[in-house]
């Protein structure tokens, strides 16, 4: 349900008078005061309307470049969901050619400085909660914080758990010692989106070494013999990151810090 | 279903509403007047005044009556009166507790909902504070709703066509524009900007300042020191005010102002339009700053609006009505009473949650004044909802640490457009404290900013890796806590019992005086056929009440000395009568 053009009931190549349109009758239909005699379940389908046109208008005025809901044919709604990692390339950007954007990116670093994110500031801005819960648990998962990342995992409704929450689930559960239930959503994850390779990279990890976290660590001690194993790359990427964005207050690869 | 009446709370008037069969009507107060002055006053004898009683009286009590106590919502002054402090927001519940009182006889049964307006640009605080200040007067405010939102609402009642309008709104102490889309029944505002600190006051003060400055310059006397001078000139300055906006002249005329070793001076003053106008120029002109920027956000050019809608006493000065023509290029709409529109809009609202029939489709849809963000690492403030969002909304954004083993974030929320934290507004400021150590970065940290249908706002956070939660509804600490409104709402209850019970009180004590007096006049008359046992029993009943009187301030008489006074005037009147 997170896909905007979804809650307002317009397709993707629908005119901007068609989602204003669409928009109004939603926000007149749903506004807390149309709604007296319920108007607490009103303002919570109110604030999804308006979270949404926001959102679709953002895209129709800057394009889709960054920031496609499942515009891309790639990896579903996670093409580059709302891009919480600045400018430097998605990490879970088309796997296509999964590296060369996070490297590219980095070439571009320095140019960002301190928090040179500029316009892209903006496509940071407008995720979904549900976004938002994952790209966290993924930013657990690749620091290592596997516990948290379940945490978080859990706490998203069942109705949300989708090909991407079993990845990071298998991967935190791997973390944990949980090769049962890693493998079990491993395997959910491909079935589910069963032409993303990163998906089938981790079952066949998880198939082929048995013990995927010992794998894991022994890649990340000779970090450039990189294996399939994107969680490890991930890895990586953050700690380059913080080598590279020393002291700059920013942690790149992560949100903003408080 | 009780009624639900609309109030407009303004800095020098209020008004007030109310829905009858499907049309807006204002309802006269107590005086028969169809504003009421926000002027709150005690006499010396401890008597509350509100409205016209307060402002005949404020040149006699300069220092207890309370003249636009708006401008002071949502910050943390007081006004000290007989060694007691209000807050802003129990002297507007003594203008508000007024308006309900006069709604209350004028329909005949109880009120007890409202729907109150507020300034577009009022900050969270200065909405929490009007509620707040409602609670306190025994209304439960079932909305707050934004006072160029209301004029539209009440002009656009009976108007199916679309149209986009703008509503220039320049009262008594604020100024607010707003451009807003009216159709099929829904107000949806557009953009809004202004002026928090600019209204008819200013231009009142710079007509005092200039008198003050003739009168020195003519007398060599400086008045203004002198509070009663200067709230006699303040007086005379709004008269001269609102007389320009017909007349071309006007004669200022204050007999006895000051008195010298040489006798008796007197103000005579002329002020002419032209040099009023020169004296304001600027005030106007600053008003032309929030115009073009509500125009840009609505992201519509002037020639687009199809009406301007002049909202607020300060609009019938002919220069701002000239002002806004050269701005828009449009000759403003004159077809509402400037002072009563944003009150009848608030009383539309306010039957249309009421539940009255034939108001279905009304709708009104407005903004966020200011973006809200939360100070960030390097002091950046970062953004989670701009201005000119429509309200009710929501947003969440994740946050992380920005140092390594952090294992508590400070949320501070921050209102305005600056890029950095400290040139905006702080209005919120908590911590969430118990994140796991770890390398900066990995923390997971989600900020939720969610600002309901009033227009306030709810701040928390949220540590995702744990699930532990930190909330705060944004009340700065200007704002007064549950329990500061609690009492304040039992002494208005009080206050309303006690007052009768005082009024007896000091009608007691004034019959007590009379009774000395007819005493003392009885022993005089009836000397020669009294006996020297009954004189000396009314000299004694005499010298009993005095002593209990002496004892009694009238200010602040009590019940049992009203009592007291009672049973010795009794004991008294029963021998001379």
């Amino acid at each position: 349900m997170a896909d905007p053009y979804e809650i307002l009931g317009v397709s993707r190549d629908a005119s901007e008078e068609e989602i204003k349109k669409a928009y109004k009758r939603l926000s007149r239909k749903y506004h807390p005061d149309a709604n007296l005699d319920n108007p607490k379940a009103a303002e919570e389908k109110f604030k999804q309307i308006q979270q949404a046109y926001q959102q679709v208008m953002k895209e129709k005025t800057e394009g889709y470049s960054q920031n496609s809901y499942g515009g891309g044919a790639q990896s579903g709604p996670y093409g580059n969901q709302g891009n919480p990692y600045g400018n430097q390339g998605n990490p879970y950007g088309g796997q296509g050619n999964p590296f060369d954007d996070i490297f590219g990116g980095f070439g571009g670093f320095g140019g960002f400085g301190g928090y040179g994110y500029g316009g892209q500031q903006q496509n940071t801005s407008t995720g979904y909660e549900k976004d938002n819960h994952l790209r966290a648990a993924g930013n657990y998962v690749r620091n290592g914080y596997y516990q948290e990342a379940r945490t978080v995992l859990d706490g998203m409704e069942a109705g949300k758990r989708n090909a991407r929450w079993y990845y990071y689930s298998a991967c935190a559960n791997a973390g944990l010692g949980n090769n049962v239930t890693a493998m079990e959503h491993a395997r959910r994850a491909a079935s589910m989106e069963p032409n993303n390779l990163e998906y089938r990279a981790l079952v066949n990890q998880l198939e082929g070494n048995g013990n995927w976290y010992q794998q894991r660590q022994r890649n990340y001690e000779s970090p450039y013999a990189a294996g399939g194993d994107w969680c490890m790359k991930m890895c990586m990427l953050s700690v380059a990151c913080n080598i590279c964005c020393g002291g700059s207050g920013f942690c790149c690869g992560s949100p903003y810090g408080i | 279903m009780s009624k639900i009446i609309g109030i407009d709370l303004g800095t020098t008037n209020s008004c007030v509403a109310v829905l009858e069969g499907g049309k807006p009507v204002v309802i006269p107060n107590a005086e028969g007047q169809r504003t009421t002055p926000s002027i709150v006053a005690f006499t010396k004898n401890g008597e509350r005044l509100v409205g016209d009683p307060a402002k005949r009286q404020a040149v006699t009590n300069v220092d207890r009556t309370v003249a636009s106590v708006k401008r002071q919502m949502g910050t943390d002054r007081r006004v000290k009166i007989d060694g007691r402090k209000y807050s802003p927001q129990e002297i507007s519940a003594m203008i508000l507790q007024k308006l309900k009182k006069d709604a209350e006889e004028y329909l005949g049964e109880p009120v007890d909902r409202a729907v109150i307006t507020v300034p577009a640009y009022f900050s969270d605080s200065q909405r929490q504070a009007t509620k707040d200040a409602g609670k306190i007067a025994g209304l439960k405010v079932e909305r707050i709703i934004n006072e160029p939102t209301a004029a539209a609402l009440a002009y656009g009642l009976d108007k199916s066509q679309s149209q986009k309008i703008m509503v220039y709104d320049l009262g008594g102490g604020t100024f607010d524009v707003s451009v807003i889309e009216i159709g099929d029944g829904v107000v949806e505002v557009l953009a809004t900007a202004g002026d928090n600190h600019l209204g008819g006051d200013d231009f009142d003060a710079r007509i005092v300042d200039y008198l003050l400055k003739e009168f020195r310059q003519q007398e060599g006397i400086d008045l203004s020191k002198d509070r009663t001078a200067v709230q006699r000139i303040m007086e005379e300055a709004e008269k001269a005010k609102k007389e320009l906006s017909s007349a071309m002249t006007v004669q200022i005329n204050l007999p006895f102002i000051a008195t010298d070793s040489s006798g008796p001076k007197h103000m005579d003053l002329t002020l002419t339009r032209a040099k009023f106008q020169e004296l304001t120029y600027d005030l106007i002109d600053r008003t032309s700053g929030p115009v073009s920027q509500a125009l840009s956000d609505a992201d519509i050019s002037a020639s687009q609006l199809n009406m301007v809608l002049l909202v607020g006493g300060s609009t019938r000065m002919p220069a701002v009505s000239e002002k806004v023509k050269q701005l828009t290029g449009k000759e403003p709409s004159k077809n509402m009473n400037p002072d009563e529109c944003v009150a009848l809009g608030a009383a539309i609202q306010g039957g249309k949650m009421a539940g009255e029939a034939g108001l279905n489709e009304i709708l009104l849809m407005d903004v966020t004044p200011l973006s809200l963000s939360i100070e960030t690492a390097g002091g950046v403030a970062t953004r989670l909802i701009e201005r000119n969002t429509t309200i009710p909304t929501r947003y969440s954004q994740v946050f992380t640490t920005a140092a390594n083993f952090q294992t508590a974030v400070d949320i501070k929320v921050l209102q305005g457009e600056r890029a950095m934290a400290k040139d905006n507004k702080l209005i919120g400021n908590f911590r969430l404290k118990g994140i796991k150590r770890a390398m900066r970065g990995v923390p997971q940290i989600e900020v939720t900013f969610d600002i309901d249908v009033n227009g306030i706002l709810n701040v928390s956070a949220k540590d995702l890796g744990t699930g532990k939660e930190q909330s705060i509804t944004i009340t700065a600490s200007s704002n007064l806590s549950d329990e500061e409104i609690d009492r304040a709402m039992e002494e208005a209850r009080a206050y309303e019992s006690q007052d009768q019970e005082k009024k007896e009180a000091i009608d007691i004590y004034n019959e007590a005086e009379r009774s000395i007096y007819k005493g003392q006049q009885y022993l005089t008359e009836k000397k020669k056929e009294l006996s020297r046992e009954e004189k000396a029993e009314i000299k004694s009943a005499i010298r009993e009440l005095q002593k209990i009187m002496k004892k009694v301030k009238p200010k602040n008489i009590t019940e049992e000395d009203g009592r007291r006074i009672k049973e010795a005037k009794d004991a008294l009147d029963q021998i001379i009568w």
